[in-house]
């Protein structure tokens, strides 16, 4: 069954953020994927070719170089072709040492000051929808260098002013939604770029607090190169999985 | 006794337990192992998990969880767990939220027979204030503050491997996920495996042997014993029949599911859940598991 919601174009927000997060991921050294995440996955795989980053995965791979991403990210078939296996309690531990550049971290909600949200929406005591869980990011998100969130989604439900729990702060510096990039300014959350075709006011109207824009720059869309990376990295597209809807660029 | 039938191996395992469950998400989950414990109506469990899908929300389904230490319950892109999800919002699961990280201390607190372990991370998190498994304390030569977890130590431990030999060596197939630390740290371990191999089939290579035998107390020969979650190297997850669950469950026809395909034993699963439709859920590159008995040709 394909997860992807466009089959028929080559390019769709879910390559400018991959694009955004692959460029951005040539400038670390190593960079840690956990399950549920193959969006940043694909970045990382596509950074591993372009640049040779060090790909550490929850799966337990070391620079895996499977010939189709997985749409599950714990997947074995990332130690496809790796040099090394590496559980990821010991990812976590390098973590703990303050060794790992950058984790991607998912999460329900994250809000204006970086802190996410897996594990519930409404209360502890009262839950209105009780997620899974933040996975390691409670404990990760104060111990890693960079942590890069990421959503599928981006509305006042997925970016309220406050989350409703914290399961996690920490070192979140920079956030990719399929409109715009944020990163870290000061205590909270500025836009720094704006995806093709994205203007201030959507973002204003779609994200739960009152948004800073710092001097925002223009994404620029993924080039043909790009392109045909993910294409050889991710033929089935998993890169697409989770957004509702992607129309062509 | 280390090789035995499955229903052996679930009497090892009593009402009111601590059950570590090996794997991770959809991978490698004891799947033989949970539903031989649903059939048996063990009950009263504490799970204890880093991330976990069905294998947890199967016991939550049924009732027979009533605590769970873990970082995560959810079935990744497929969606989140809906029998865990009902358990906890309807106040009848004690869900001890923590993270992968904390319950691999937790796990290593007892491996190492020590009753807590201090553990970075989790500064600013809301969840110590809600789990009195994670707490805080001071270094004793240093006085520096740190978090820490209390040590978890299992009952029994439910582990799948790819193959084991006649005395419990286990081998698991692609990376260790979780196995090899809550072997270590469980009371009793009880192991299913694809394929019982000949005895002295690991001597030649021992360094691949992921737990050996002396941790592992009983294995049972269970081919598809992680379906419809992955057994990395032998066949992937099942999407069709996790969706199935999923979708049944959230309709509140979660007790239908059961009846349907916990009725009987293994075999009467295989021929209900498997035969017929290996292909769907191959792994590529490597042989299909041989059909289970009845299988259509």
């Amino acid at each position: 069954m394909s997860v992807d919601p466009a089959p028929d174009s080559d390019a769709t927000v879910a390559e400018v953020m991959t694009a955004a997060l692959a460029r951005r991921l040539e400038r670390v050294d190593n960079a840690f994927q956990g399950f549920a995440s193959p969006l940043p996955t694909v970045a990382l795989r596509a950074a591993h070719e372009a640049a040779g980053v060090t790909h550490l995965s929850a799966s337990g791979a070391v620079d895996g170089r499977p010939a189709r991403a997985p749409l599950s990210t714990e997947s074995a078939r990332l130690l496809e072709g790796a040099t090394a296996h590496f559980t990821s309690p010991e990812a976590f531990d390098m973590a703990a040492r303050g060794n790992v550049d950058v984790m991607f971290v998912g999460a329900a909600q994250f809000d204006r000051r970086g802190r996410m949200n897996g594990t519930v929406a409404g209360s502890w005591d009262d839950p209105a929808v009780k997620f899974g869980g933040g996975g390691g990011s409670g404990s990760l998100l104060p111990l890693v260098r960079h942590a890069w969130g990421w959503r599928t989604e981006h509305s006042p439900r997925t970016l309220p002013a406050e989350v409703d729990f914290v399961t996690a702060e920490g070192n979140l510096d920079y956030l990719l939604t399929p409109l715009c990039a944020f990163e870290r300014v000061g205590d909270g959350l500025a836009v720094t770029a704006l995806h093709p075709g994205v203007e201030r006011r959507e973002v204003r109207e779609r994200t739960g607090w009152d948004v800073r824009f710092d001097d925002p720059e223009r994404t620029d869309p993924p080039t043909e190169a790009e392109l045909d990376l993910f294409e050889r990295v991710d033929p089935d597209r998993v890169r697409r999985s989770g957004f509702a809807e992607l129309d062509p660029l | 006794m280390a090789v035995a039938p499955l229903s052996d191996l679930a009497a090892r395992a009593g009402d009111g337990d601590v059950v570590a469950l090996g794997g991770k998400t959809l991978h490698r989950a004891p799947m033989a192992l949970v539903r031989a414990l649903a059939r048996a109506g063990t009950t009263d469990l504490t799970l204890v998990g880093l991330a976990n899908s069905m294998d947890a929300d199967l016991l939550c389904g049924t009732g027979d969880a009533a605590a769970i230490h873990y970082g995560y319950v959810g079935f990744e892109a497929l969606g989140l767990a809906p029998n865990y999800r009902r358990a906890v919002e309807g106040g009848d699961l004690d869900a001890r939220e923590g993270t992968c990280y904390t319950v691999a201390t937790m796990l290593r607190a007892a491996t190492q027979g020590v009753p807590f372990l201090p553990v970075a991370g989790l500064e600013e998190s809301d969840l110590p204030a809600v789990n009195d498994a994670l707490g805080e304390t001071a270094c004793p030569f240093t006085g520096e503050s740190t978090a820490a977890v209390r040590a978890v130590r299992p009952d029994v431990t439910l582990v799948h491997a790819a193959e084991a030999d006649p005395d419990g060596n286990l081998r698991l197939g692609g990376a260790d996920l979780t196995e090899s630390l809550a072997a270590a740290a469980g009371d009793v371990v009880l192991a299913t495996a694809e394929r019982v191999v000949d005895p002295g089939t690991f001597v030649e290579r021992p360094g691949d042997t992921d737990v050996p035998a002396h941790l592992v107390d009983a294995v049972a020969e269970v081919p598809y014993g992680a379906h419809p979650c992955a057994c990395p190297g032998e066949y992937d997850y099942d999407a069709a029949h996790l969706r199935e669950y999923l979708d049944r469950s959230k309709d509140g026809a979660f007790a239908a599911w059961a009846d349907e395909f916990l009725a009987g034993d293994e075999s009467a699963y295989r021929e209900r859940a498997v035969a017929g439709r290996t292909e769907e859920f191959a792994w590529d590159g490597a042989d299909a598991p041989s059909p289970p008995a009845g299988a259509e040709p």
